[in-house]
């Protein structure tokens, strides 16, 4: 999914006054979503919402399956926009890359690189220009520091030897994933930064935020008994339901906001709703099979506020095979989470009813596992105060100019939405940003 | 809960389970009775059951790399044969079956419900399941997604 952030989203604690503010809004990086999208291909529609802003750069949306029409109707009926999907999927020959053949296996890897990987979209490429030298096999463990308060160097051990080397940069830039880059700057401990590279403000580590997300299934009765469709499409979902939740006025007792994913919609490789229907024998096989078209799927996510208390940390943890500590994570969700499920599962419901569908049992409050949208983010934010953040809008840490820090663990809250289209324009800007430096001969 | 499907996962993950057709885990008997239960659960219609989708050699591989899951099932196919259940003739198995089914929060249950469980992925996962009783036809290659087709859906 390849959804832009909107103001709503950078915009949220600096008007909510919730942790520190995002460094930057929506004009600095569309520059960037721009630029992103003319890369890697992304399809979708027209259909901008102020939370979810469009680009002229989509390519043509898939077509709606009959469940996702009716979803995208009752939502209708219930004030609630449900857009096309937003995907990075080329629908139509791109940069080099075949288009979609709909088969529907995406999350295998694709034969065709019709689907974004950074294998084939963005290390290929960079491979070509000479320039990149890829060593793999390669398990970081620290990042050095010169006595000149500038990162030197990468301490690594190769995965099969375990040998330990070391390899030096003028510029590190580290974008192992939001957990992992935590982990590995918490480890890279010094007289200078005992807690951890770049970390005089004591934040790395802390505000880890996730979302909070639930899935509710039912079933269309228009299409209950007909003829199963191919229902692949491009793999996921192919409508979106951006937040809302800010629109109508009216006050609520939390902050933030959710949205909606409908992944699992339509004629599926398997029957799993099966178990939830009572009885056995001929009966029992004839429900399922009725029931098989007509499957509808909603997937709302929340999003999660930063606290401190969620956090990352490397102390007393065992080592792993290498000697370096491994991380432990402490996480948990507070009232407003609490609050805004409520809400997200009326919301759900509303709009299942307004398709008049039959709703699979479902207990109200259940929430799957934390981590399990693997959206992290925050534990080594960027802010414009070195006192509470770790990193600058480009970035870049406050503490250790030439260390750059380009995944998840950068943003500041975590909305709603998936963040890779946000981490790779985040990360572009910040390259773009650190090019300008060089030049200038500041880093 | 239906079990959370990660990140739009998608694909035949059942199939590539599929059982070979020897059995790894339980005895003959065990595998005779098994067979019965499944194809009463889903049993054969207009297309095939089951039985006939050897959905028992599926819970059989599953008892044979899940350990726990295979003590349980032994202790409960035993149960179910003190039940006279392999005896039973179709009647008398679908009266069984009726009977704990509607038990619900009762140890019977519990053993209807897990058999009734692996059955289903077993069956939806299987070639006859999925293809013929289904009618799932996709994981092929399309020049052109046309998506839904009708006009008065979703009006």
């Amino acid at each position: 999914m390849a959804l832009r952030y909107s103001d709503v989203d950078f915009g949220g604690p600096a008007k909510d006054g919730w942790e520190i503010p995002w460094p930057i809004r929506y004009k600095d990086i569309a520059p960037y979503y721009d630029k992103v999208e003319q890369e890697i291909g992304v399809c979708g529609g027209d259909d901008d919402q102020d939370s979810l802003p469009g680009s002229k750069y989509h390519l043509p949306p898939a077509a709606l399956r009959c469940g996702e029409k009716f979803l995208q109707a009752a939502a209708r009926r219930q004030g609630i926009s449900v857009v096309n999907q937003r995907r990075a999927v080329v629908t139509k020959p791109h940069n080099g890359h075949n288009p979609c053949h709909y088969c529907g296996a995406c999350g295998r890897g694709c034969d065709v690189s019709a689907f974004f990987n950074s294998t084939d979209y963005l290390l290929d490429p960079a491979e070509k220009t000479g320039k990149l030298k890829i060593i793999d096999n390669a398990v970081v463990a620290r990042i050095l520091l010169g006595d000149n308060g500038l990162a030197t160097g990468v301490q690594y051990f190769d995965r099969y030897t375990k040998q330990e080397r070391v390899i030096r940069g003028k510029r590190i830039i580290l974008g192992a994933s939001c957990v992992d880059s935590t982990r590995i700057l918490l480890n890279s401990k010094s007289a200078k930064y005992p807690t951890g590279i770049g970390n005089s403000s004591g934040v790395i580590g802390s505000y880890l935020c996730e979302q909070v997300r639930f899935h509710m299934y039912g079933f269309v009765p228009d299409l209950m008994g007909t003829k199963a469709l191919n229902d692949d499409g491009i793999g996921g979902e192919h409508i979106y339901m951006p937040r809302f939740n800010h629109r109508d006025g009216k006050k609520r007792d939390y902050l933030r906001g959710y949205g909606s994913q409908f992944w699992g919609i339509g004629a599926q490789p398997g029957a799993a709703y099966a178990k939830q229907l009572d009885g056995f024998g001929l009966e029992f096989k004839k429900a399922v099979k009725r029931r098989y078209p007509a499957l509808v799927a909603m997937h709302p996510y929340g999003e999660t506020l930063p606290r401190k208390e969620n956090r990352i940390t490397v102390e007393g943890t065992p080592l792993d095979r290498y000697g370096v500590p491994t991380l432990r994570i402490e996480y948990n969700i507070g009232d407003n989470e609490k609050k805004m499920i409520a809400e997200m599962y009326d919301m759900a419901e509303g709009v299942m009813r307004a398709a008049k569908a039959e709703i699979l049992p479902f207990e109200r409050g259940w929430l799957d596992n934390f981590g399990s949208a693997i959206h992290e983010h925050g534990t080594c934010r960027m802010g414009e105060d070195p006192r509470r953040s770790a990193l600058n809008g480009f970035n870049q840490m406050h503490d250790v100019k030439n260390l750059f820090v380009v995944d998840g663990s950068a943003f500041t809250t975590a909305s709603e939405k998936n963040p890779t289209l946000t981490i790779l324009a985040l990360a572009w800007r910040s390259t773009d940003y650190l090019a300008e430096e060089m030049r200038k001969g500041n880093i | 809960m239906i079990q959370a499907q990660g990140h739009a996962e998608h694909g035949l993950t059942q199939i590539e389970k599929a059982a070979p057709k020897v059995a790894r885990f339980f005895n003959k008997q065990e595998m005779a009775l098994l067979a019965q239960l499944v194809e009463q659960i889903i049993p054969r219609s207009d297309t095939p059951g089951a039985a006939d989708a050897n959905v028992h050699y599926f819970v059989d591989f599953q008892a044979h790399t899940n350990p726990k899951l295979g003590a349980q099932l032994k202790k409960d196919l035993a149960w179910v044969r003190k039940q006279g259940f392999a005896k039973a003739d179709a009647a008398g198995q679908v009266a069984l079956l009726t009977g704990w089914s509607q038990a619900k929060g009762t140890a019977p249950y519990r053993v209807f419900k897990q058999i009734k469980d692996l059955t289903i992925d077993g069956y939806y996962g299987s070639k006859e399941g999925l293809t013929q009783e289904l009618g799932w036809n996709a994981n092929t290659f399309l020049r052109e997604f046309k998506g839904c087709t009708h006009p008065e859906h979703g009006a």
